[in-house]
Protein backbone atom coordinates (compact mmCIF):
# COMPACT_ATOMS: atom_id res chain seq x y z
CA UNK A 1 0.00 0.00 0.00
CA UNK A 2 2.45 2.90 0.54
CA UNK A 3 5.20 1.16 -1.86
CA UNK A 4 4.12 4.16 -4.62
CA UNK A 5 4.96 6.22 -1.82
CA UNK A 6 8.34 5.60 -1.21
CA UNK A 7 8.42 5.33 -4.78
CA UNK A 8 8.20 9.04 -5.27
CA UNK A 9 11.05 10.23 -2.34
CA UNK A 10 14.32 10.86 -3.88
CA UNK A 11 15.12 12.69 -1.11
CA UNK A 12 15.39 13.28 2.60
CA UNK A 13 15.18 16.90 3.67
CA UNK A 14 16.13 17.84 7.18
CA UNK A 15 15.75 21.66 8.41
CA UNK A 16 16.14 23.10 11.58
CA UNK A 17 14.31 25.97 12.68
CA UNK A 18 14.71 27.79 15.65
CA UNK A 19 10.50 29.43 16.81
CA UNK A 20 9.48 32.01 19.02
CA UNK A 21 6.96 29.64 20.35
CA UNK A 22 6.10 25.95 19.18
CA UNK A 23 1.83 25.63 18.57
CA UNK A 24 0.27 22.94 17.96
CA UNK A 25 -0.02 22.51 14.09
CA UNK A 26 -3.62 20.71 13.99
CA UNK A 27 -4.68 20.38 10.25
CA UNK A 28 -8.48 21.32 9.55
CA UNK A 29 -8.86 20.97 5.87
CA UNK A 30 -12.34 23.70 5.90
CA UNK A 31 -10.34 26.33 7.90
CA UNK A 32 -7.12 25.34 4.80
CA UNK A 33 -9.49 25.63 2.07
CA UNK A 34 -10.70 29.06 3.36
CA UNK A 35 -7.53 30.52 4.24
CA UNK A 36 -6.25 29.83 0.74
CA UNK A 37 -9.55 30.75 -1.16
CA UNK A 38 -9.55 34.05 -0.38
CA UNK A 39 -6.05 34.80 -0.99
CA UNK A 40 -6.40 37.45 -3.82
CA UNK A 41 -4.08 40.77 -4.25
CA UNK A 42 -6.98 43.24 -2.15
CA UNK A 43 -7.18 40.76 0.38
CA UNK A 44 -3.65 40.48 0.95
CA UNK A 45 -2.79 44.71 0.35
CA UNK A 46 -6.01 44.82 3.10
CA UNK A 47 -3.75 42.14 5.26
CA UNK A 48 -1.06 44.10 5.42
CA UNK A 49 1.30 41.11 3.79
CA UNK A 50 4.58 42.31 3.11
CA UNK A 51 4.30 42.68 -0.70
CA UNK A 52 7.84 40.87 -1.74
CA UNK A 53 5.63 37.84 -0.78
CA UNK A 54 2.39 38.44 -2.45
CA UNK A 55 3.69 36.53 -5.27
CA UNK A 56 4.43 33.43 -3.29
CA UNK A 57 1.00 33.61 -1.32
CA UNK A 58 -1.00 34.37 -5.11
CA UNK A 59 0.92 31.22 -6.27
CA UNK A 60 -1.03 28.88 -3.49
CA UNK A 61 -4.48 30.36 -4.65
CA UNK A 62 -2.93 29.66 -8.17
CA UNK A 63 -2.39 25.97 -6.89
CA UNK A 64 -5.68 25.06 -5.43
CA UNK A 65 -7.33 26.55 -8.42
CA UNK A 66 -5.56 24.20 -10.78
CA UNK A 67 -6.04 20.70 -8.15
CA UNK A 68 -9.81 21.65 -8.69
CA UNK A 69 -9.86 21.78 -11.97
CA UNK A 70 -7.68 18.74 -12.53
CA UNK A 71 -10.60 16.92 -10.68
CA UNK A 72 -13.24 18.16 -12.44
CA UNK A 73 -11.67 16.89 -15.94
CA UNK A 74 -10.36 13.51 -13.89
CA UNK A 75 -13.22 10.68 -14.76
CA UNK A 76 -12.41 8.82 -11.56
CA UNK A 77 -12.98 11.58 -9.47
CA UNK A 78 -16.15 12.43 -7.33
CA UNK A 79 -15.76 15.80 -8.65
CA UNK A 80 -15.88 14.84 -12.27
CA UNK A 81 -18.12 17.64 -14.72
CA UNK A 82 -18.89 16.53 -17.97
CA UNK A 83 -20.03 19.61 -19.20
CA UNK A 84 -16.90 21.78 -18.02
CA UNK A 85 -14.68 19.07 -19.40
CA UNK A 86 -14.24 21.28 -22.31
CA UNK A 87 -13.98 25.10 -20.75
CA UNK A 88 -11.63 23.46 -18.02
CA UNK A 89 -9.57 21.95 -20.14
CA UNK A 90 -8.66 25.26 -22.20
CA UNK A 91 -7.98 26.85 -19.05
CA UNK A 92 -5.84 24.28 -17.48
CA UNK A 93 -2.83 25.77 -19.65
CA UNK A 94 -3.21 28.97 -18.36
CA UNK A 95 -3.46 27.83 -14.77
CA UNK A 96 -0.52 25.58 -15.50
CA UNK A 97 2.16 28.65 -15.57
CA UNK A 98 3.65 31.04 -12.63
CA UNK A 99 2.24 34.44 -14.70
CA UNK A 100 -0.21 36.61 -13.68
CA UNK A 101 -2.68 35.06 -16.48
CA UNK A 102 -4.83 32.94 -14.62
CA UNK A 103 -6.30 35.70 -11.81
CA UNK A 104 -7.76 36.49 -15.08
CA UNK A 105 -10.04 33.30 -15.23
CA UNK A 106 -13.16 33.31 -12.72
CA UNK A 107 -13.05 30.75 -10.00
CA UNK A 108 -14.49 27.61 -10.08
CA UNK A 109 -13.36 26.42 -6.56
CA UNK A 110 -17.12 26.03 -4.40
CA UNK A 111 -17.85 29.21 -1.95
CA UNK A 112 -16.28 28.05 1.82
CA UNK A 113 -18.99 30.14 3.45
CA UNK A 114 -21.57 29.44 0.47
CA UNK A 115 -24.97 31.01 0.12
CA UNK A 116 -27.07 27.85 -0.31
CA UNK A 117 -27.08 24.91 1.13
CA UNK A 118 -26.37 23.08 -2.12
CA UNK A 119 -22.79 24.66 -2.17
CA UNK A 120 -22.13 23.78 1.26
CA UNK A 121 -23.01 20.09 -0.12
CA UNK A 122 -19.80 20.84 -2.79
CA UNK A 123 -17.63 22.37 0.00
CA UNK A 124 -18.07 19.33 1.64
CA UNK A 125 -17.73 16.53 -1.14
CA UNK A 126 -14.60 18.24 -2.76
CA UNK A 127 -13.05 18.05 0.69
CA UNK A 128 -13.54 14.46 1.18
CA UNK A 129 -11.22 13.79 -1.89
CA UNK A 130 -8.41 12.40 -0.81
CA UNK A 131 -6.19 13.69 -4.23
CA UNK A 132 -7.52 17.42 -3.02
CA UNK A 133 -6.96 16.74 0.99
CA UNK A 134 -2.87 16.11 0.01
CA UNK A 135 -2.65 18.90 -2.03
CA UNK A 136 -4.26 21.24 0.46
CA UNK A 137 -1.99 19.32 2.96
CA UNK A 138 1.08 20.55 1.15
CA UNK A 139 -0.51 24.21 0.49
CA UNK A 140 -0.76 24.70 3.89
CA UNK A 141 2.59 23.96 5.13
CA UNK A 142 3.94 26.54 2.44
CA UNK A 143 1.12 29.24 3.70
CA UNK A 144 2.69 28.26 7.11
CA UNK A 145 5.84 28.99 6.16
CA UNK A 146 5.56 31.98 4.58
CA UNK A 147 3.23 33.36 7.20
CA UNK A 148 6.60 33.16 9.26
CA UNK A 149 8.13 34.36 7.09
CA UNK A 150 5.98 37.81 6.78
CA UNK A 151 6.01 37.81 10.69
CA UNK A 152 9.78 37.96 10.29
CA UNK A 153 9.59 40.74 7.53
CA UNK A 154 7.20 43.21 9.25
CA UNK A 155 8.92 42.63 12.86
CA UNK A 156 12.66 43.09 10.83
CA UNK A 157 11.05 46.52 9.66
CA UNK A 158 10.42 48.02 13.20
CA UNK A 159 14.05 50.22 14.16
CA UNK A 160 14.38 48.30 17.18
CA UNK A 161 15.13 45.20 15.58
CA UNK A 162 17.35 46.26 12.95
CA UNK A 163 20.67 45.42 14.43
CA UNK A 164 19.54 42.06 14.74
CA UNK A 165 20.33 39.21 12.98
CA UNK A 166 17.30 37.32 13.57
CA UNK A 167 16.69 33.58 12.78
CA UNK A 168 13.34 33.32 14.44
CA UNK A 169 10.81 31.85 13.03
CA UNK A 170 12.73 30.91 9.54
CA UNK A 171 14.75 28.07 9.08
CA UNK A 172 18.37 28.17 9.33
CA UNK A 173 19.74 25.17 8.17
CA UNK A 174 18.67 22.42 5.74
CA UNK A 175 20.43 19.38 4.53
CA UNK A 176 18.91 17.08 1.37
CA UNK A 177 20.54 13.85 1.40
CA UNK A 178 19.82 12.89 -2.01
CA UNK A 179 19.34 9.37 -3.43
CA UNK A 180 22.03 9.64 -6.13
CA UNK A 181 24.68 10.54 -2.91
CA UNK A 182 24.43 14.19 -3.25
CA UNK A 183 24.47 16.15 0.43
CA UNK A 184 23.33 19.27 -0.07
CA UNK A 185 23.30 22.03 2.85
CA UNK A 186 21.71 25.29 2.71
CA UNK A 187 22.45 27.71 5.20
CA UNK A 188 20.66 31.31 6.38
CA UNK A 189 23.24 34.08 6.07
CA UNK A 190 22.32 35.48 9.26
CA UNK A 191 23.85 33.07 11.50
CA UNK A 192 27.34 33.38 10.11
CA UNK A 193 27.06 36.81 12.03
CA UNK A 194 26.20 35.36 14.92
CA UNK A 195 28.08 34.55 18.27
CA UNK A 196 26.63 31.41 18.88
CA UNK A 197 26.57 29.94 15.31
CA UNK A 198 28.56 27.44 16.52
CA UNK A 199 25.85 26.20 18.78
CA UNK A 200 23.73 26.44 16.12
CA UNK A 201 25.79 24.05 13.31
CA UNK A 202 25.93 22.06 16.02
CA UNK A 203 22.53 21.62 16.57
CA UNK A 204 21.67 21.36 12.95
CA UNK A 205 24.25 18.53 13.19
CA UNK A 206 22.30 16.81 15.67
CA UNK A 207 19.15 17.34 13.90
CA UNK A 208 20.17 15.78 10.96
CA UNK A 209 22.36 12.52 12.49
CA UNK A 210 18.75 11.66 14.61
CA UNK A 211 16.56 12.94 11.72
CA UNK A 212 18.04 10.45 8.80
CA UNK A 213 17.62 7.75 11.76
CA UNK A 214 14.22 9.11 12.05
CA UNK A 215 13.25 8.67 8.63
CA UNK A 216 14.75 4.97 8.75
CA UNK A 217 12.51 4.05 11.83
CA UNK A 218 9.69 5.61 10.05
CA UNK A 219 10.36 3.76 6.73
CA UNK A 220 10.69 0.21 9.07
CA UNK A 221 7.27 1.03 10.38
CA UNK A 222 5.96 1.28 6.71
CA UNK A 223 7.74 -1.70 5.80
CA UNK A 224 6.83 -3.80 8.53
CA UNK A 225 3.29 -3.27 6.96
CA UNK A 226 3.62 -4.02 3.42
CA UNK A 227 6.69 -6.48 3.48
CA UNK A 228 5.00 -9.47 3.26
CA UNK A 229 2.19 -8.60 1.04
CA UNK B 1 12.19 10.44 63.92
CA UNK B 2 13.26 12.39 60.90
CA UNK B 3 16.59 9.96 61.17
CA UNK B 4 14.58 6.82 61.49
CA UNK B 5 13.20 7.52 58.15
CA UNK B 6 16.13 7.99 56.15
CA UNK B 7 17.88 5.27 57.66
CA UNK B 8 14.92 3.05 56.54
CA UNK B 9 14.92 5.55 53.04
CA UNK B 10 18.80 4.17 53.13
CA UNK B 11 18.26 0.52 53.93
CA UNK B 12 15.11 0.24 51.08
CA UNK B 13 17.59 1.92 48.45
CA UNK B 14 19.87 -0.43 49.69
CA UNK B 15 17.27 -3.48 48.91
CA UNK B 16 16.39 -2.32 45.75
CA UNK B 17 18.06 -4.04 42.77
CA UNK B 18 19.33 -2.76 39.91
CA UNK B 19 16.83 -4.59 38.08
CA UNK B 20 14.07 -3.29 40.13
CA UNK B 21 15.50 0.03 39.73
CA UNK B 22 15.32 0.21 36.48
CA UNK B 23 11.65 -1.54 36.23
CA UNK B 24 10.39 1.76 38.20
CA UNK B 25 11.95 4.07 35.96
CA UNK B 26 11.01 2.28 32.92
CA UNK B 27 7.26 2.68 33.96
CA UNK B 28 7.87 6.26 34.46
CA UNK B 29 9.38 7.33 31.42
CA UNK B 30 5.96 5.40 29.85
CA UNK B 31 3.66 7.59 31.98
CA UNK B 32 5.74 10.64 30.35
CA UNK B 33 4.62 9.49 26.68
CA UNK B 34 1.04 10.74 25.66
CA UNK B 35 -0.79 11.06 22.59
CA UNK B 36 -2.28 14.40 22.23
CA UNK B 37 -5.83 14.29 20.22
CA UNK B 38 -8.18 16.61 18.54
CA UNK B 39 -12.28 16.31 18.84
CA UNK B 40 -13.60 16.44 15.57
CA UNK B 41 -17.24 15.73 16.69
CA UNK B 42 -18.89 14.99 19.63
CA UNK B 43 -17.46 11.02 19.78
CA UNK B 44 -14.64 11.51 17.39
CA UNK B 45 -11.24 12.50 18.37
CA UNK B 46 -8.07 11.95 15.89
CA UNK B 47 -4.63 11.63 17.76
CA UNK B 48 -2.20 14.58 16.30
CA UNK B 49 1.13 14.34 18.08
CA UNK B 50 2.90 12.13 20.85
CA UNK B 51 4.20 14.31 23.42
CA UNK B 52 6.84 13.69 26.13
CA UNK B 53 6.15 15.51 29.15
CA UNK B 54 9.45 15.44 31.15
CA UNK B 55 10.99 17.41 34.08
CA UNK B 56 14.42 17.90 35.30
CA UNK B 57 14.17 14.18 37.50
CA UNK B 58 12.78 12.57 34.26
CA UNK B 59 15.64 14.05 32.33
CA UNK B 60 18.06 12.45 34.95
CA UNK B 61 16.61 9.17 34.61
CA UNK B 62 17.22 9.44 30.86
CA UNK B 63 20.83 9.84 31.24
CA UNK B 64 21.10 7.59 33.86
CA UNK B 65 19.29 4.82 31.17
CA UNK B 66 21.42 6.18 28.23
CA UNK B 67 24.84 5.95 30.17
CA UNK B 68 24.07 2.15 31.05
CA UNK B 69 23.01 1.60 27.52
CA UNK B 70 19.60 0.47 28.55
CA UNK B 71 16.67 0.23 26.22
CA UNK B 72 13.42 1.42 27.02
CA UNK B 73 10.65 -1.06 27.11
CA UNK B 74 7.07 0.62 26.08
CA UNK B 75 4.12 -0.76 27.77
CA UNK B 76 1.69 -2.81 26.19
CA UNK B 77 -0.61 0.22 26.05
CA UNK B 78 1.50 2.83 25.25
CA UNK B 79 2.88 0.62 22.17
CA UNK B 80 -0.55 -0.47 20.82
CA UNK B 81 -1.72 3.79 20.88
CA UNK B 82 1.57 4.72 19.35
CA UNK B 83 1.36 1.70 16.68
CA UNK B 84 -2.05 2.65 16.02
CA UNK B 85 -1.12 6.53 15.74
CA UNK B 86 1.98 5.53 13.43
CA UNK B 87 -1.46 3.41 11.09
CA UNK B 88 -3.61 6.52 11.25
CA UNK B 89 -1.33 9.08 10.20
CA UNK B 90 1.04 6.61 7.50
CA UNK B 91 -1.22 4.56 5.94
CA UNK B 92 -2.88 6.63 2.92
CA UNK B 93 -5.44 3.67 2.32
CA UNK B 94 -9.04 5.25 4.13
CA UNK B 95 -7.14 8.23 5.32
CA UNK B 96 -9.12 10.71 7.39
CA UNK B 97 -8.79 14.28 5.77
CA UNK B 98 -7.56 15.31 9.36
CA UNK B 99 -4.23 13.14 9.83
CA UNK B 100 -1.04 14.20 8.76
CA UNK B 101 1.20 12.52 6.70
CA UNK B 102 3.81 11.73 9.25
CA UNK B 103 4.61 11.72 12.85
CA UNK B 104 5.15 14.24 14.96
CA UNK B 105 7.10 14.43 18.54
CA UNK B 106 6.83 17.38 20.68
CA UNK B 107 8.81 17.60 24.49
CA UNK B 108 6.93 19.52 27.00
CA UNK B 109 9.15 20.33 30.08
CA UNK B 110 8.44 21.65 33.16
CA UNK B 111 10.49 24.10 35.04
CA UNK B 112 8.61 23.35 38.15
CA UNK B 113 6.44 21.47 40.05
CA UNK B 114 3.50 23.67 40.40
CA UNK B 115 4.45 25.54 36.70
CA UNK B 116 2.62 24.41 33.86
CA UNK B 117 4.95 22.45 30.90
CA UNK B 118 5.87 24.50 28.16
CA UNK B 119 6.65 22.54 24.47
CA UNK B 120 10.87 23.12 23.84
CA UNK B 121 11.32 20.97 21.35
CA UNK B 122 9.82 19.47 18.06
CA UNK B 123 10.13 17.18 15.54
CA UNK B 124 7.90 16.25 12.62
CA UNK B 125 8.75 13.37 10.55
CA UNK B 126 6.26 12.82 7.17
CA UNK B 127 6.38 10.15 5.08
CA UNK B 128 7.08 12.53 1.87
CA UNK B 129 10.78 12.71 3.49
CA UNK B 130 11.20 16.21 5.25
CA UNK B 131 12.19 15.60 8.63
CA UNK B 132 11.43 19.17 10.54
CA UNK B 133 12.96 19.49 14.08
CA UNK B 134 12.08 22.56 15.81
CA UNK B 135 13.48 24.41 18.86
CA UNK B 136 12.19 26.76 20.96
CA UNK B 137 14.39 29.82 21.26
CA UNK B 138 14.60 30.28 25.12
CA UNK B 139 15.73 26.49 24.96
CA UNK B 140 18.83 27.66 22.11
CA UNK B 141 19.68 30.80 25.05
CA UNK B 142 20.70 27.45 27.89
CA UNK B 143 23.15 25.26 26.11
CA UNK B 144 23.13 22.95 29.52
CA UNK B 145 19.51 22.08 29.07
CA UNK B 146 19.39 22.30 25.47
CA UNK B 147 21.73 19.26 25.27
CA UNK B 148 19.74 17.53 27.78
CA UNK B 149 16.21 18.45 26.33
CA UNK B 150 17.53 17.18 23.00
CA UNK B 151 19.45 14.00 24.06
CA UNK B 152 15.91 12.63 25.75
CA UNK B 153 14.09 13.71 22.91
CA UNK B 154 16.13 12.14 20.37
CA UNK B 155 16.62 9.06 22.44
CA UNK B 156 12.67 8.71 23.30
CA UNK B 157 11.85 9.07 19.77
CA UNK B 158 14.57 6.23 18.67
CA UNK B 159 13.62 4.29 21.61
CA UNK B 160 9.71 4.80 20.12
CA UNK B 161 10.51 3.98 16.18
CA UNK B 162 13.00 0.51 17.06
CA UNK B 163 9.70 -0.84 18.64
CA UNK B 164 7.05 0.53 15.95
CA UNK B 165 7.21 -1.80 13.82
CA UNK B 166 5.14 -4.81 13.69
CA UNK B 167 7.27 -8.04 14.12
CA UNK B 168 6.61 -11.51 11.93
CA UNK B 169 5.75 -13.50 14.97
CA UNK B 170 7.37 -16.51 13.85
CA UNK B 171 5.64 -19.36 15.92
CA UNK B 172 2.20 -17.72 15.39
CA UNK B 173 2.72 -17.66 11.38
CA UNK B 174 3.80 -21.43 11.46
CA UNK B 175 0.70 -22.47 13.10
CA UNK B 176 -1.40 -20.52 10.52
CA UNK B 177 0.34 -22.45 7.73
CA UNK B 178 0.29 -25.50 9.76
CA UNK B 179 -3.48 -25.63 10.43
CA UNK B 180 -4.14 -24.51 6.32
CA UNK B 181 -1.97 -27.47 5.94
CA UNK B 182 -3.86 -30.19 8.05
CA UNK B 183 -6.94 -28.69 6.66
CA UNK B 184 -5.76 -28.72 2.97
CA UNK B 185 -4.54 -32.39 3.19
CA UNK B 186 -8.05 -33.53 4.62
CA UNK B 187 -9.75 -32.46 2.45
CA UNK B 188 -7.43 -34.05 -0.96
CA UNK B 189 -7.69 -36.89 1.75
CA UNK B 190 -11.48 -36.55 1.73
CA UNK B 191 -11.36 -36.73 -1.70
CA UNK B 192 -9.33 -39.77 -2.69
CA UNK B 193 -11.39 -41.69 -0.96
CA UNK B 194 -14.58 -40.22 -2.64
CA UNK B 195 -14.06 -39.54 -6.30
CA UNK B 196 -14.29 -42.71 -7.75
CA UNK B 197 -11.58 -42.32 -10.37
CA UNK B 198 -8.00 -44.23 -11.16
CA UNK B 199 -5.02 -43.44 -9.44
CA UNK B 200 -4.08 -40.84 -11.74
CA UNK B 201 -6.57 -38.75 -12.75
CA UNK B 202 -7.10 -38.47 -8.59
CA UNK B 203 -3.90 -37.66 -7.96
CA UNK B 204 -4.32 -34.60 -10.90
CA UNK B 205 -7.65 -33.73 -9.01
CA UNK B 206 -6.01 -33.67 -5.81
CA UNK B 207 -2.96 -31.83 -6.67
CA UNK B 208 -4.79 -29.49 -8.64
CA UNK B 209 -7.26 -28.79 -6.06
CA UNK B 210 -4.30 -28.24 -3.19
CA UNK B 211 -2.79 -25.25 -5.08
CA UNK B 212 -6.05 -23.81 -5.67
CA UNK B 213 -7.20 -24.00 -2.03
CA UNK B 214 -3.22 -22.65 -0.97
CA UNK B 215 -4.04 -19.94 -3.93
CA UNK B 216 -7.42 -18.67 -2.27
CA UNK B 217 -5.81 -19.24 1.28
CA UNK B 218 -3.17 -16.95 0.33
CA UNK B 219 -5.00 -14.49 -1.41
CA UNK B 220 -7.56 -14.22 1.32
CA UNK B 221 -4.57 -13.33 4.08
CA UNK B 222 -3.06 -11.16 1.72
CA UNK B 223 -6.03 -9.50 -0.24
CA UNK B 224 -8.93 -9.68 2.23
CA UNK B 225 -8.39 -10.00 5.69
CA UNK B 226 -5.26 -8.12 6.32
CA UNK B 227 -6.87 -5.03 4.51
CA UNK B 228 -9.92 -5.48 6.76
CA UNK B 229 -7.90 -5.97 10.01
CA UNK B 230 -6.02 -2.75 9.08
CA UNK B 231 -9.25 -0.61 8.09
CA UNK B 232 -10.53 -1.92 11.41
CA UNK B 233 -7.56 -0.95 13.27
CA UNK B 234 -7.83 2.74 11.77
CA UNK B 235 -11.65 3.42 12.43
CA UNK B 236 -13.53 0.47 13.19
CA UNK B 237 -14.04 -2.15 15.82
CA UNK B 238 -10.26 -2.77 16.60
CA UNK B 239 -9.91 1.52 16.54
CA UNK B 240 -12.34 2.43 19.19
CA UNK B 241 -10.13 1.79 22.72
CA UNK B 242 -6.70 0.47 23.79
CA UNK B 243 -7.51 -2.99 24.40
CA UNK B 244 -9.53 -3.70 20.77
CA UNK B 245 -6.14 -1.51 19.71
CA UNK B 246 -3.75 -3.98 21.27
CA UNK B 247 -6.16 -7.28 19.56
CA UNK B 248 -6.40 -5.94 16.28
CA UNK B 249 -2.48 -5.09 16.01
CA UNK B 250 -1.90 -9.03 17.30
CA UNK B 251 -4.47 -10.20 14.84
CA UNK B 252 -2.14 -8.49 12.53
CA UNK B 253 1.46 -9.81 13.24
CA UNK B 254 -0.42 -13.32 12.98
CA UNK B 255 -0.63 -12.39 9.41
CA UNK B 256 2.47 -10.78 8.60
Amino acid sequence: MNQNLLANITTVEISTVIVDEIVDEVFIPWEVYQAIYHLSRAYLEQSAIDPSLWNRYLQLRRQLELAYCLLLVDASSSQYNRLLVAQVKRDLPILSQQNVDWETISTRLPEPIPSSRHSLAKVNQLLKEQQFINVLQQLNKRKTALDRRDRVLRNSSQPDNLHHLNITDTTYAQTSLQLNGKIVNRYSQAILGRSDRNLLLQLHEQSTATGEQQWRGLVKFILSLVAHQ
Amino acid sequence: MVKRSLNLEQQTSKLRTPNSELRITNSLLNSCIQIKSTKISRTNSVPHQICFRLNSQLLAHIAHIQAHQTKLVLSPTNLANLRHYALLNLSPRQRSPFTQSGLTFATEYSFTDDQGSVCLLKSVISSEGKITQQIQQELVANPSLLHQISQAHYWLIAEILGQLPLESKAWYSWLVVSCLAIAIMLINISLWYLIPLNYLPKLIVCLSIFLLLTLVAKTLITKQLKPWIIYHLLQGIFAKNTMGRKLGLTFLSFLL
